[in-house]
């Protein structure tokens, strides 16, 4: 799974969103780093919607604008769920290892200097 | 609807016609809620975004995937033929003497674009491509201004196509693609070099400026498409997904298809120019995007090989026209393809083809006449003479319109006039529910005011009819016949206000399951109310009322607006 997409579902898990807030909840969660445009949000929202991963729930209009809730379906949960503990279980397992490593003196000193 | 948003709505159309009916609302919203205030133009990032989303919607996923991964392979390649064909046109034929254009800053431009991917950080790799184009595209009118000479715009295209690539591309993110790149570009232009000197003395190419020269970095390009192609065969045979290198080959084909290689003879000074350039360069662009087209599945390759093969004997007839006029050999030759191309719109298929067939055969006798017109032309006129052989049989398209015998075009711009019409009722249905501050711009959006208030129907001549019908009922409420007793059968199918409002017992308009026009839905016309007894009879519309007032808007009673 990409990451915009796994951003997407997970700013999808707390309650349905809009579009511009999904958008919004994203760039929070990646602390500004991914900056989702319309054009590939709704792709990707289409393919989500496709598998069955989100749905769209209501509809509201706001100054004139229609805005679409999307929500987490449970299958969307489900694969959320699986992929986030992919990705635990990595950040786990690195980090034990880095917990094992021996550092050797020459990369400590440039680490130092640096 | 302000300025930004009909940017917005502007750019959609890069999204299929379908699919924004459906979505357009909704994204705009999106886009609308995402501008900084006081913005007025949409940004140039959004706007790629926007334009390379509707592309991807109309290729369909599984295309679109195969089209990044191509492009992804092509770009590499477009940046090494860009920068070699550069390095070579300025060594060789703009060191010629009596040559002074501008076009050496665009090839220094290219060769510094080379330079920075190869030389810069992954981020960053890609901008000098960025400001190549830039250069490339300011040098045109820059040597206009000045009175300087230009390069060719076929070369100018051509680099900036290869320069789109490119910058589409992904940046370097290894050494070994970095040193690809360079060599791949110091290969290109060794290689045109050596197939020059090989072919040509000196004195003769540099008395034509381009000529020779383009045609060899054509054949370059074209040996680089080839090569690309037959790079696939290996993912084939390893049964690894070959389509990418497909669309690598294409998006490499186009640019390439424009640069040569020509056919022509190579031109003398004083000898006139080679013929059907201008139809070569279209007919590699046709076959470049049929073949893509098939590539994607898209359905609508025989309209589209209908219509190529009309444009390419329209090019036929019009260099047959030119080589009558400067008198090359057999004027009969030339008279058969006028007159297919004349008979083109009012004949069958079979009729089509005969007579194209017929200007093919006069056109292959002349070949074997002696002195006869340059082989160029002739085998322009072959090609071009092929495209509408495979169209398939039945089409009804022809440049000039109104001939059709299927009378296709007409029916095209129904379609036309009914999704723009669908189009702009689904708008005004976003707006009606809006609420009051809104409704007004909905209304007034694209011209659809008056319509917007009854007329259902996408149908041509249909406002009038609904209008002359309500204004009928006005006049006198109680007419008989105002419904289904003949008065207007279209306006009682479309049910339209007056019909679907009508209380008489068991008069439902034939087709009554058709949604009543919205109006009718909440009050009945001119804003009178509906009788109690009668519930509103879109339940949809009663739903969007809900979420309005969840919203806390209004669904306001339409004010009688003149002329509606």
């Amino acid at each position: 799974m990409q990451e915009p997409t796994f951003l997407i579902l997970t700013a999808l898990a707390g309650e349905p969103l809009h579009g511009y807030g999904v958008i919004q909840e994203v760039s929070r969660l990646s602390s500004g780093r991914v900056v989702l445009r319309p054009g590939t949000l709704y792709g990707a929202l289409d393919r989500l919607s496709e598998q069955g991963l989100v749905a769209a729930e209501r509809e509201e209009i706001v100054d004139g604008r229609l805005r679409r809730y999307y929500r987490l379906t449970e299958e969307g949960a489900g694969v959320l769920h699986a992929e986030a503990q992919r990705l635990a279980d990595n950040a786990a397992e690195a980090r034990r290892r880095l917990g094992t490593r021996k550092a050797p003196r020459r990369a400590t000193r440039q680490a130092h200097a640096g | 609807m302000d300025g930004l948003e009909r940017r917005y709505r502007q750019l959609l159309v890069a999204y299929p016609a379908g699919y924004r009916q459906r979505r357009a609302d909704e994204i705009v919203g999106t886009l609308l809620d995402a501008a900084a205030p006081g913005q007025r133009r949409p940004s140039l990032a959004d706007a790629a975004d926007l334009v390379a989303g509707g592309l991807r919607q109309r290729l369909g996923p599984g295309a679109a995937a195969d089209l990044a991964a191509g492009r992804a392979l092509a770009g590499p390649v477009a940046l090494a033929l860009a920068a070699g064909l550069s390095g070579f046109l300025w060594l060789t034929v703009e060191g010629a003497p009596g040559h002074v254009t501008l076009a050496p800053a665009a090839f220094a431009a290219w060769l510094l674009a080379l330079a920075g991917w190869v030389a810069l950080p992954g981020r960053y790799a890609r901008w000098p491509v960025a400001v190549a184009m830039a250069v490339t595209v300011l040098v045109l009118p820059v040597a206009v201004l000045a009175g300087a000479g230009r390069p060719p715009l076929w070369v100018v295209l051509g680099l900036l196509a290869f320069g789109a690539l490119a910058v589409a591309g992904p940046p370097p993110d290894s050494a070994t693609a970095r040193a690809a790149v360079l060599t791949g570009a110091l290969a290109t232009a060794a290689l045109s070099k050596a197939l020059l000197t090989a072919q040509l003395p000196v004195t003769r190419w540099s008395t034509a400026y381009y000529h020779p020269a383009i045609a060899l970095s054509g054949l370059i390009v074209t040996g680089a498409v080839v090569g690309l192609a037959a790079a696939a065969v290996p993912a084939l045979l390893r049964g690894r997904p070959v389509r990418p290198w497909l669309w690598a080959v294409l998006l490499l084909a186009l640019p390439g298809g424009w640069l040569g290689p020509r056919t022509g003879p190579v031109a003398v000074a004083g000898t006139r120019p080679g013929f059907g350039r201008l139809a070569e360069v279209l007919l590699a662009t046709c076959v470049v995007l049929a073949a893509m087209a098939a590539l994607t599945g898209v359905r609508a390759v025989a309209g589209g090989l209908d219509r190529a093969g009309a444009m390419a004997l329209g090019c036929a007839a019009g260099l047959a026209g030119s080589l009558w006029w400067m008198g090359q050999g057999r004027p009969w030759a030339y008279a058969a393809w006028l007159g297919a191309a004349l008979a083109y719109p009012v004949l069958r298929a079979l009729g089509r083809r005969l007579a194209v067939a017929a200007a093919l055969g006069l056109t292959a006798t002349v070949a074997l006449a002696p002195a006869g017109p340059p082989w160029s032309a002739l085998v322009t006129l072959a090609l071009l003479g092929t495209v509408p052989l495979l169209a398939p049989a039945g089409g009804a398209w022809y440049p000039l319109g109104g001939g059709g015998d299927h009378g296709g075009g007409r029916r095209g711009r129904g379609r036309l006039r009914q999704r723009l019409a669908a189009d702009r009722m689904a708008r005004v249905r976003a707006h009606r529910r809006a609420g009051p501050d809104t409704r007004d711009r909905a209304v007034r959006g694209r011209g659809g005011g008056r319509r917007a208030g009854g007329a259902q129907s996408p149908v041509r001549g249909g406002g009038h009819v609904a209008r002359r019908y309500r204004l009928d009922r006005r006049a006198d409420p109680a007419a008989p016949g105002c419904l289904g007793s003949g008065a207007d059968p279209r306006a009682a199918r479309r049910g339209t206000p007056g019909g679907a409002r009508r209380p008489g017992p068991g008069r439902r308009p034939p087709g009554a399951g058709h949604r009543p026009a919205r109006r009718t839905a909440r009050t009945g016309p001119r804003g009178v109310p509906r009788p109690a007894d009668r519930p509103a009879p879109d339940r949809r519309h009663a739903g969007a009322g809900r979420a309005a007032r969840r919203t806390g808007t209004r669904c306001p009673r339409p004010a009688a607006r003149p002329g509606g």
